[in-house]
């Protein structure tokens, strides 16, 4: 009997953030605080559920920067030796609870637990790189790990060069085979941002497939006969999946989403802000400004209630909401399949269901739970079987050609997030940027000199790590700005330093070597690269 | 705090317990390091608490050209890194980009010589034009539609367009009249394709057979499945149409714990 798929997505990314000149730098928490909350998470579920013979098919992206980040040994120093902290602070939690409130000093046990657990997985269990963990469990058959763009580079901004896009894809796909040891076979675009005529550039690096938001399909240049919930090809003969509206909006909707729910944790009620001043000092940043621990007693309680008024948090009981949503998001997917089916005349629909994967876990803290819920009460689905986006490359016999429309999955559909008021200043230099390393690379084709080798690989990553979208983004939504156009301007100045340095001839070697330690992405960056034009 | 531990420290302590209390407070501790040693590191932290009271603490977005204080002794800061980019890179440069179905923008860099010539009194106005040249081959004289705004591109340096076709294929030009009115173009952009924003016309369907390796064309039988487009709208005005929440990248921006 023909049954409804559905593929859940998820894009892991964080921007390439290693500062390895300060002991503890506080956007490098960003890492930290994923590791715990999201990724070692996710990996406990596929430890769950492989104990149990429960099957589990996901599709994961991990970016090229985050592979790099993971697998950093300086970073992974500091993580341990963070989580390390958070584990005393544990302990400490522990016994100031037993006097104030029981449901408190149960959670304080069970983070204790937990991050107890979190550092045996990471150190014991995967030798403090877990993309060994990834990597074990998609050659276990559970998940289709995927690659990004390099640096999470925004390519519509880039069309009018040819070879910063291959750039951003090359790096991509030779990263992803350093880590996990084979090339990646899909390709999660940064942003879900596509133009027309990128799926050529897919090709060329055989990628088998790459993600678009619904209107991708909806506006493109034919209309899909199945809409989002069947795969097209482009006329390169890369697969695009489009993105079910209805799936995301159940999930995550402020509105109707599950993480609302007045029994989840609440994000915002930390003890790194509530705990008295002298106490908690050891345990956030250095500087002496409060930071969150991930030690949270509170639940939402509802919406209208006041971040003091919140009542406490019992996990218990939130496993049993996540349970609860698990079931009720299935019998939502099941139907909708049932409906598909029956207007499809039997074809199977694919339902695509793409997220940020670290909305599972940091800002949803029961995520990774729901998920591995979800994945149990699948597996007995007589309905909806649960796929990855490599099993329907795989069977699909018979696909319409498209070629899929501008579009990205920031607000309203496009390009305005990543070019704005905010933002716009930055496209002078990046473009300015592509036009001289592809000089460069064009003037030092033949260079034997190690020296000036090292200058322009050196050039490139200024170059990768200047595109990152994130920056961007950053400057729109207004969160740490100061960080992301510093970042930004830093490595525009850095870039133009080297280029003056190849240029007059003086090689400053001490410079070179300082921003080979700090920028220190992409061993294996190529400036030959920028000669594919 | 610090008081108690002036307090603490009055006593006769191990090199254990000093060590213990030092990496306690995130102090870094090395093994070869005396108990004198130790002491006096804490005596310097007790030194720099007194001085730093908590709500005088400055707020800390850190960034690379931003040092922050550090409570590990051993560590250098590295100095301030000079970030001043230049405004201009002085080469002749007009580019075109699209924003979403309706909005486009341009930026341009001039070099020396045409900033000058566009000061020259030969010259009574400045133009930004656009044309329309969709499935065209343009050669200066037949596009669809040509659009143009007076613009002061030495005072300004990009600027946001708002278009009348989505999905049309648009290039734009920098040129001036001349005193006797004649129209001299000076920079010409990339081409810019629009975003589309409506289901295709096409009348037909093309399919593959992947098993067959053949191709299918045939006549469009539209979608099956009944869509519900995005809209955008406010009730403050256009201004807020440019906001920001969207089922995409938000999470790590609230990874920094400060929320949206």
């Amino acid at each position: 009997m023909p049954r409804g798929q559905i593929m859940l997505v998820l894009h892991a990314h964080l921007p390439y953030v290693h500062h390895p000149e300060y002991t503890f730098f506080l956007e490098e928490q960003w890492l930290f605080e994923a590791i715990t909350e999201t990724y070692i998470p996710i990996l406990r579920m596929f430890r769950n559920l492989e104990k149990d013979k429960v099957p589990a098919k996901l599709t994961m992206s991990i970016t090229p920067p985050l592979m790099e980040m993971l697998a950093n040994t300086d970073l992974q120093y500091k993580y341990e030796k963070r989580l390390e902290k958070l584990i005393e602070l544990s302990k400490k939690e522990v016994q100031r609870t037993e006097r104030e409130n029981p449901t408190k000093h149960k959670m304080a046990q069970y983070y204790l637990s937990e991050f107890e657990d979190t550092l045996y997985i990471f150190k014991d269990v995967y030798q403090r790189n877990i993309l060994n963990g990834f990597k074990e469990y998609m050659s276990k058959g559970y998940i289709d790990i995927i690659t990004c763009n390099a640096t999470h580079g925004y390519l519509p901004f880039m069309e009018q060069y040819p070879q910063a896009i291959r750039a951003q894809l090359e790096q991509a796909v030779k990263t992803y085979e350093r880590h996990m040891g084979v090339k990646p076979r899909g390709i999660w675009l940064a942003e879900c941002a596509y133009f027309p005529g990128l799926d050529k550039y897919l090709a060329e690096y055989s990628l088998e497939y790459f993600f678009v938001d619904s209107h991708g399909l909806w506006y493109a240049d034919e209309r899909p006969k199945y809409g989002v919930y069947r795969p097209v090809i482009t006329p390169n003969n890369v697969f695009a999946f489009a993105r079910d509206p209805e799936s995301s909006e159940q999930v995550w909707s402020a509105q109707i989403g599950y993480p609302g729910d007045s029994r989840y944790r609440e994000f915002y009620r930390d003890i790194g802000f509530d705990r008295e001043y002298d106490y908690i000092r050891p345990y956030i940043d250095p500087s002496g400004v409060r930071t969150n621990t991930g030690i949270k007693y509170h639940k939402i309680t509802s919406k209208e209630t006041p971040l003091d008024g919140k009542d406490f948090y019992d996990v218990d009981d939130a496993k049993g909401v996540a349970h609860e949503h698990a079931r009720d998001f299935l019998r939502k997917k099941e139907s909708q399949v049932e409906y598909l089916l029956n207007i499809f005349e039997g074809l199977e629909p694919i339902v695509v269901a793409p997220f940020d994967a670290e909305l599972f876990g940091h800002w949803w803290y029961e995520g990774p739970l729901f998920l591995e819920y979800f994945m149990r009460e699948a597996a007995n689905s007589q309905k909806l079987r649960v796929v990855r986006a490599c099993d329907v490359a795989d069977w699909i016999e018979k696909v319409q050609i498209l070629t899929p429309a501008a579009s990205s999955w920031g607000a309203n559909g496009y390009n305005e997030v990543w070019l704005n008021g905010t933002n716009d200043w930055i496209y002078l230099h990046l473009h300015e940027m592509v036009e001289r390393m592809t000089d460069m690379a064009k003037r030092y084709v033949e260079e034997k000199d190690p020296l000036k080798v090292r200058v322009l690989n050196q050039m490139v990553r200024e170059l990768l790590l200047a595109q990152s979208s994130d920056w961007a983004f950053i400057m729109t939504t207004r969160t740490s700005v100061d960080y992301a156009v510093n970042r930004t301007k830093t490595h525009i100045k850095r870039f133009l330093d080297l280029y003056d340095m190849l240029n007059s001839g003086n090689i400053d070697v001490g410079e070179l070597q300082r921003l080979e330690y700090v920028d220190d992405i992409f061993p294996d960056a190529d400036y030959k690269m920028y000669l594919k034009i | 705090m610090w008081k108690e531990l002036q307090e603490w420290l009055k006593q006769d302590l191990t090199i254990q317990e000093l060590k213990a209390k030092a990496k306690e407070l995130g102090l870094s501790v090395r093994k070869q390091m005396t108990k004198a040693d130790v002491r006096r590191l804490l005596e310097r932290y007790i030194e720099r608490a007194k001085l730093s009271e908590p709500e005088s603490v400055e707020s800390i977005s850190s960034a690379t050209s931003q040092m922050q204080e550090s409570t590990d002794q051993s560590q250098q800061l590295p100095p301030k890194e000079d970030i001043t980019i230049p405004d201009s890179y002085k080469k002749d440069k007009l580019v075109a980009m699209p924003i979403n179905p309706q909005w486009m923008y341009f930026y341009w860099d001039l070099s020396d010589a045409n900033a000058s010539l566009i000061k020259s009194s030969n010259i009574s106005k400045v133009v930004l034009r656009v044309y329309d040249i969709t499935y065209i081959e343009f050669n200066g004289t037949n596009a669809h539609r040509t659009f143009e705004i007076g613009i002061d591109v030495l005072g300004i340096r990009n600027y946001y367009l708002n278009v009348p076709v989505p999905g049309a294929h648009y290039l734009g030009e920098i040129g001036y009249y001349d005193v006797d009115g004649r129209y001299i173009p000076l920079l010409r952009s990339n081409l810019c394709m629009m975003p589309t924003s409506s289901p295709s016309q096409s009348t037909r369907e093309r399919w593959l057979d992947l098993r067959k390796h053949r191709r299918i064309v045939m006549p469009a039988s539209g979608m099956l499945t009944p869509v519900i487009e995005r809209v955008a709208g406010s009730v403050q005005g256009l201004e807020s149409l440019f906001r920001t929440s969207n089922a995409g990248s938000f999470s790590f921006a609230r990874l920094s714990g400060k929320g949206m």
